[in-house]
């Protein structure tokens, strides 16, 4: 807070007016000096120690207002106004001792012949200006906490939302996944047919999935087109399985009843691998939604965040495969934390980053993670060298309903940044982000106390 | 007999493979192109007005990586190569303003919410299939297996 009093020269006023010893005061820690609404004769120098301004509010609440250091003045406002009410309670916090002058103190004669209260204006008007930046201030303040309250009630209930349809939807996830599995297990026991070729191509089915793409189906459907001359159903049904012409017989004939007898067993494998596969991603996202209505784990001291990173580094083994990974994790003080929490953190940044670089196909695709401790505080940095974050798209990047992930069983929710920022905000730190062309930084700070 | 064609586009194989089981009752009098992408479906499309060959209809999703599916309907709605094509947008995810889009600049025929039933689906493809060969002048006595009679009958009674 700017001290209005430092750039006056109050030395010829204070030594008129304030030098008197018989007008000087201790006072202990606790004694007031004024009372709101009560009488107030005088006017208060601050010698020595400290007090602090109260102002009562409705609920009869003593709210702190402001403080007062040597050299500055308590009662202006009840002195000069003519009023002799004080608007504020000033008790002293510690052992302090003030001068003071009286009502009926008569004018000093001075240089410029001016009245007391003239002598007087330069004080009246720093503590008015002092008020007002107070004022000021508090306003900010209160404007301030009211947008985080709001905005930190909007998650708590959409956390809560997010939690009950995440239970719900696990409960039946978990009969598909589970349904499934059985499924998958018991066919080859329990159909008789199911064994020999018929059950190497179901279980190249089960375990394969749908590896082919479909401009591979084509191309493969064409070649054994003309190979063969087949029709294009039974050549899609083929290249789909991704048999080889060396898995395949020698004549047209033999390879369409081979197709008109296997092929359904391969298709109910693979059928069955992409239930698997769809009611797993969806336990995935039935935990993350839940996650965002999660309260507090349990936090452990001494906590490395560098152990964290290489937890996440390996959760994430196989999207990282593709990129370069540039790590730099420089030893860092323990930190009171949830390890789960931070892994949490760690692999939504590091898993946005590898996403986008993907979905851009960046040339020589690189993530960058890096840690070190700073000023009190573990900052670890994600970035990469994908194409940014368009200037318009920052602000929203951390709304809970925000997502440029559009791709197959992978899309996002646009949850992935909103859990990280509650998480990081969960330890009284904060991310920010940095956006070029050739850069994107995510930096998390996270302080030691 | 030329058979007409109809392309799925889809960015998830397990879409498609879904798709293929739903539509295999077709494969007799259609040809059906599965695309993961609408790149692909284009190029698809082009090689096949290339050769003289007819698309038909066109099934795409709409949340897809790069070029989504609205995006590309409206391209090929305003190619004069592909004015008979009828479009059905298939997807679990358009929001209000995208399918206002769709209808508006895409002039979509049809538009099928994820998750599908198999039934409604295979109907809504016969009536666009039978509004196509009406449309293109095509024998429809050659595809009646494909044909939705309501459709037909409706049509033929609209042109008396």
């Amino acid at each position: 807070m700017k001290n209005f009093y430092n750039n006056l020269n109050l030395t010829v006023l204070i030594s008129a007016y304030f030098s008197d010893p018989e007008k000087r005061m201790i006072l202990e820690e606790g004694m007031t000096i004024m009372h709101q609404g009560e009488e107030n004769e005088r006017l208060f120098l601050v010698l020595s120690g400290s007090f602090a301004g109260y102002v009562d509010n409705p609920e009869g609440d003593a709210i702190p207002f402001f403080q007062l250091q040597p050299g500055m003045f308590a009662g202006v406002q009840s002195f000069f106004s003519r009023t002799y009410i004080s608007s504020t309670t000033i008790i002293a916090q510690e052992r302090s001792e003030v001068a003071y002058i009286e009502r009926e103190q008569q004018t000093i004669a001075n240089e410029g012949n001016e009245s007391l209260l003239e002598q007087f204006m330069p004080v009246v008007v720093a503590d008015l200006a002092y008020r007002q930046q107070l004022a000021h201030t508090a306003s900010v303040d209160k404007a301030q906490t009211l947008k985080k309250l709001i905005a930190s009630e909007k998650m708590a209930s959409l956390g809560q939302m997010a939690a009950g349809i995440a239970h719900e939807l696990n409960n039946a996830v978990a009969v598909l996944q589970t349904n499934t599995r059985w499924l998958a297990e018991q066919l080859p026991i329990l159909i008789p047919a199911l064994k020999g070729d018929a059950k190497t191509l179901f279980l190249r089915g089960l375990n394969d999935g749908r590896k082919m793409s479909t401009s591979e189906i084509r191309k493969r459907r064409k070649a054994l087109q003309d190979r063969w001359g087949l029709s294009a159903s039974i050549c899609d049904k083929i290249a789909e399985t991704g048999l080889s012409d060396e898995d395949l017989p020698n004549s047209p004939e033999a390879i369409a009843a081979l197709i008109d007898r296997l092929g359904g067993f391969w298709e109910i494998g693979a059928t069955l691998n992409g239930m698997q596969l769809a009611a797993d991603h969806a336990a995935h996202v039935a935990k993350s939604v839940k996650t965002l209505g999660a309260h507090h784990s349990t936090r452990h001291p001494d906590v490395d965040v560098n152990d964290s990173l290489r937890e996440a580094i390996t959760l994430l083994r196989s999207p990282l495969r593709k990129v370069t990974v540039a790590s730099e994790l420089n030893p860092v003080s323990g930190i009171t934390a949830n390890k789960g929490e931070l892994v949490q953190i760690w692999v939504n940044l590091i898993r946005n980053a590898c996403e986008s670089l993907q979905q851009e196909k960046t040339a020589a695709a690189t993530i960058g993670i890096r840690s070190r401790e700073e000023k009190g505080a573990i900052i670890v940095e994600i970035s990469d060298n994908g194409p940014g974050i368009p200037a318009e798209t920052l602000p929203k990047i951390f709304h809970p309903d925000f997502t440029t992930k559009v791709s197959g069983l992978s899309f996002g929710l646009g949850l992935g940044l909103s859990i990280v920022q509650r998480l990081v905000e969960s330890y009284q730190g904060n991310v920010q982000v940095e956006s070029n062309r050739e850069k994107t930084v995510f930096i998390v700070q996270l302080p030691l106390a | 007999m030329e058979k007409p064609v109809i392309i799925c586009v889809d960015d998830q194989r397990e879409v498609l493979a879904a798709l293929r089981k739903d539509l295999a009752g077709l494969t007799e009098k259609c040809e059906i192109e599965y695309c993961e992408s609408a790149e692909e479906a284009g190029e698809i499309m082009n090689a096949l007005d290339d050769s003289g060959e007819t698309t038909a209809l066109l099934i795409c999703d709409h949340v897809m990586p790069r070029k989504n599916g609205v995006d590309f309907l409206i391209e090929i709605n305003n190619d004069a190569r592909f004015t008979r094509v009828r479009k059905l947008l298939l997807t679990g995810q358009a929001t209000h303003q995208d399918t206002i889009v769709a209808i508006n600049e895409a002039a979509i025929d049809r538009y099928v919410e994820k998750p599908w039933q198999a039934e409604e689906l295979l109907k809504t493809v016969k009536i666009l299939l039978t509004e196509f060969l009406l449309v293109s002048g095509m024998d429809y006595q050659s595809y009646l297996e494909i044909i939705d009679q309501e459709t037909l009958y409706e049509q033929l009674r609209k042109r008396t």
